[in-house]
């Protein structure tokens, strides 16, 4: 059966059921407005939809019916027995049209004349039906007190139709670009009144459009209202038990946004009941309980709405669906080692990737969740996902709250000004070239900046948008810069763009560009600026995409080494130098902080290395010395002018390693480990083509704290030699 | 096609289909769209809404415009959308009804070759015809 007649069968039923209610409750409180208005909304649709799906026996019934509503609600006549009798006459036919619809597709021939033409009786000969006058005067009185007192929704809203509200909009956004044309001419004015006028332009436009959005934003209900519904049909469909909850359907989202959210919800959801929650036999022997439930979330954070579909299902399995990859060419194995967790969840995305066994007639065919990632992209959202195997499945949609105006940061790149979405701008940094903090460091030839202990990879505007980078990299750099990082975040990853220069915050009116642009992987849309110019907006996830999903190393093997790859899940690793030109490699989980402290700070207590560290007294294991690397004596050591630490904590325990240099953060490439047993190393491999030890790191931790893993759960404290391990996805422990 | 707006490139006249040119424009300040491809001039605030600019020198592989020269732009239709086109200057709408339009000579480059429709012999000189779908489609 067609979508749209579906749709409109299933709001008829709704509406018919409250329908018998409010008329039964109608013969009691005969004049109330709020009944009468709902009863003559409610035929009023049901004849505006099946007018245009050519329904013409329904629309026939419900025009009478409307006719004899209409007159009821300006209070011309007034609601009696015979009247409520020959009204749910009509709704009971109403009721056989529909089922007959929902049958056979077609009315059929169920007699509505009679009904007809008793509604037209009942409307012709009021005097009959109506009651003398006086009352009715006191009826209306009575009505207008009462409203007095409670407006009803139907009198403190009206109907205005979606262009009106389009176009409203498109107007506010031209206002908008008027406005910020304004101000940047007053700006350079000392004109007191004018500075004026234009500042109260500035709120007066400010306001109108935070107004017209809400003019437009409806409760994510509209969608949500019919879950119910569809979850119960499914369930059954699937064979499956499934209790659906349901909180912030208050959430309001501009109706555009609604409209592209609507299709990939109901794919998450149809997914969540077929894939997501198992039948009822495998969750009692996983001892869960027999009903499984779907949460559907939606709520406001910052300046997006999220909204996310939660099953407690079976999860996903990463290893699988990174076995499917493979299986189906999508990617190759030793992409997939270089792959983290949520990485490997996101092939779920590509085109043509299904982790059904079977087609079903709900899911299956491989061409879902792609959409789903278009759908929500389109609008300038993202998809998440997170999966736990054997504890469900969470996904997650972001959307911007409107699509019209948004906030930006304009920034300037090779003479040329492009705006960021405001939404994926974290913080600025300004790098001061110093010490520290906020500074910008080489690792091989990639700069990251840290940032309050963290290593954010960088990378240049200039360099994204094809042009040679004022950084410069590895030897030739120039310290001499000091470009502006704005922070960014996509897809839950984070990294540095910089930029030349920062101009400010604006509110900016999204422009389409035409799609051979958006199709350059850099640019989302367009916006025009207070001088009337162009400025392209970036597609920051597009970006994050391109430059660092390849910034590990690809490694390229032959068959023979592709094969021996276990489809496992490689960490990030942390390289650091340790003099005599070694390199190290340590799991990041063991990686709590990055610092460059003062020589100075270290101090001997029995004979051993150790350091303050935020008030407290922390072993300090150098590497170099434990590798056996150098033969140095400890006063060398307190000659260099820093020293490179990296802290390593775990509960209440803390160990500080010092290296010789940190270069780089990339992922882990199981796939060139070799195994070279030798002192405190687990063998080597192939990091940015250079040889790499992969560190024992928790032979190194413990050296300097031998009770360092006593606090984790679970692991006893002579469990040293054991598999059973803290960091177990790192490949260091395999 | 019986009447086309003519305009000049390198000194050739070129003309394309009247019903598809929106307007002509002068002087618009261009923002620069890196990494596209090579004919893409930039993009144009035409009242409002964000136009792509051809420059039709590259496409047909003729050289820029001198340096103190300032181009100008016809607005077409093309698939749905304003494409803003760079021409040296504007000509005369000609009509061309009853002129037929012959295939374009061999002695013109491949690029160009591709997006000529053919061309019109007129009393004092040639009139190459463009395919605006051709040319707008980068």
């Amino acid at each position: 059966m067609d979508e749209i007649v579906r749709e409109f069968l299933v709001e008829s039923y709704e509406n018919l059921d409250q329908l018998d209610q409010d008329l039964v409750a109608l013969e009691v409180t005969p004049g109330s407005r709020e009944l009468l208005g709902r009863v003559f909304r409610t035929i009023h649709t049901i004849k505006g939809t099946c007018g245009f799906l050519a329904f013409g026996r329904l629309e026939r019934l419900s025009h009478a019916g409307e006719s004899l509503l209409s007159e009821l609600r300006d209070g011309r006549l007034s609601m009696d027995q015979p009247m409520t009798d020959v009204l749910l006459r009509m709704v009971d036919t109403v009721r056989e049209i529909l089922a007959s619809i929902e049958a056979s597709g077609a009315e059929g021939d169920i007699e509505v004349d009679g009904v007809i033409q008793q509604l037209c009786q009942v409307l012709d000969t009021p005097a009959q039906w109506t009651a003398p006058e006086a009352d009715v005067l006191a009826d209306n009185t009575e009505l207008f007190a009462e409203d007095a007192g409670s407006p009803t929704a139907s009198d403190s809203s009206i109907r205005v139709g979606v262009d009106v509200l389009d176009a409203l909009m498109r107007q506010v956004g031209e206002l908008v670009l008027a406005r910020n044309q304004i101000t940047r001419l007053a700006a350079g004015q000392l004109d007191a009144d004018l500075a004026r006028s234009s500042q109260r332009l500035s709120s007066v436009a400010s306001e109108l459009h935070e107004g017209v959005m809400k003019a437009r934003m409806q409760p994510i209900d509209q969608l949500w209202a019919k879950m119910p519904r569809m979850v119960r049909d499914l369930a059954a469909t699937c064979g499956r038990q499934v209790r659906l909850e349901m909180v912030g359907g208050d959430t309001a989202l501009d109706r555009a946004l609604l409209e592209a959210v609507k299709d990939p919800l109901t794919h998450l959801v149809r997914n969540a009941v077929d894939h997501g929650i198992e039948a009822v036999e495998t969750r009692l022997a996983a001892g869960k309980p027999e009903v499984g439930v779907l949460n559907l979330r939606a709520y406001h954070a910052g300046g997006q709405v999220v909204v996310e579909v939660a099953d407690d299902g079976r999860g996903i399995d990463a290893g699988r669906v990174a076995a499917k990859a493979v299986e189906r060419g999508l990617r190759t194995p030793s992409q997939i080692a270089a792959m983290s967790v949520s990485d490997v969840l996101r092939l779920l995305f590509l085109p043509g990737f299904s982790m059904a066994e079977t087609v079903t007639n709900v899911s299956g065919r491989g061409v879902g969740m792609d959409i789903v990632n278009t759908k929500i992209g389109a609008v300038g959202g993202t998809v998440e996902v997170e999966s736990a195997v054997g504890r469900g499945t969470t996904w997650r949609l972001r959307v911007p709250l409107t699509l019209a105006i948004i906030s930006a940061l304009v920034v300037e790149a090779a003479g040329e000004l492009y705006s960021i979405p405001s939404a994926n701008v974290l913080e600025l940094a300004a790098p001061d070239g110093g010490n520290s903090t906020g500074a910008i460091e080489y690792v091989g030839v990639a700069a990251v900046l840290r940032l309050r202990g963290t290593l954010l990879p960088l990378v240049e505007l200039r360099n994204v948008l094809g042009m040679p980078g004022v950084l410069g990299s590895g030897s030739e750099r120039k310290p001499a810069l000091r470009p502006v990082i704005a922070v960014l975040q996509a897809d839950t990853r984070r990294f540095g763009l910089i930029v030349d220069r920062v101009l400010n915050i604006q509110e900016i009116v999204v422009k389409p560009i035409t799609a051979r642009l958006r199709g350059l992987g850099a640019y989302g849309a367009a916006t025009l600026l207070g001088d009337g110019r162009v400025s392209l907006i970036l597609d920051v996830p597009a970006i994050r995409g391109r430059w660092l999903n390849g910034q590990s190393v690809e490694a390229e093997l032959g068959p023979v080494a592709a094969q021996s790859v276990p489809l496992g899940v490689a960490g990030q690793v942390l390289v650091v130098g340790i003099g005599g030109g070694r390199r190290v490699s340590i799991p990041l989980e063991l990686v709590t902080r990055l610092e460059r402290l003062s020589p100075d700070v270290v101090e001997h207590v029995g004979g051993r290395e150790v350091i303050q560290y935020r008030r407290d007294i922390v072993p300090l294991v150098r590497l170099d010395l434990l590798l056996g690397g150098r033969v140095d004596s400890a006063g060398e050591h307190l000659e260099r002018s820093e020293l490179f630490v990296v802290i390593s904590a775990r509960g209440t325990r803390t160990v500080a390693i010092a290296v010789e240099e940190i270069f780089d953060i990339v992922e882990d490439d199981v796939a060139r480990h070799s195994q070279i047993d030798d002192c405190g190393v687990v063998g080597s491999t192939v990091l940015g083509d250079r040889v790499t030890e992969r560190l024992d790191a928790r032979q190194a931790v413990l050296t300097g704290d031998p009770s360092f893993f006593d606090e984790d759960e679970g692991v006893a404290a002579d469990s040293s030699e054991s598999e059973v391990v803290p960091f177990a996805l790192s490949p260091l422990v395999a | 096609m019986s009447q086309l707006a003519t305009f000049t490139l390198a000194g050739a006249d070129y003309g394309i289909d009247l019903l598809r040119v929106q307007e002509a424009l002068l002087g618009q300040i261009m923002t620069a769209v890196p990494l596209a491809s090579p004919n893409v001039a930039g993009l144009i605030n035409l009242r409002g809404e964000v136009v792509l600019a051809i420059d039709l020198r590259t496409t047909l592989g003729l050289g820029p415009l001198g340096a103190n020269l300032e181009p100008m732009m016809m607005v077409v239709h093309a698939a749905g959308e304003l494409i803003s086109l760079l021409v040296d200057d504007l000509g005369d709408v000609i009509d061309v009804e009853g002129c037929p339009l012959e295939a374009p000579p061999d002695t013109l480059p491949t690029s160009s070759r591709e997006v000529i429709l053919g061309v019109h012999q007129l009393e004092s000189s040639l009139l190459l015809v463009l395919d605006i779908d051709r040319v707008t489609g980068v």
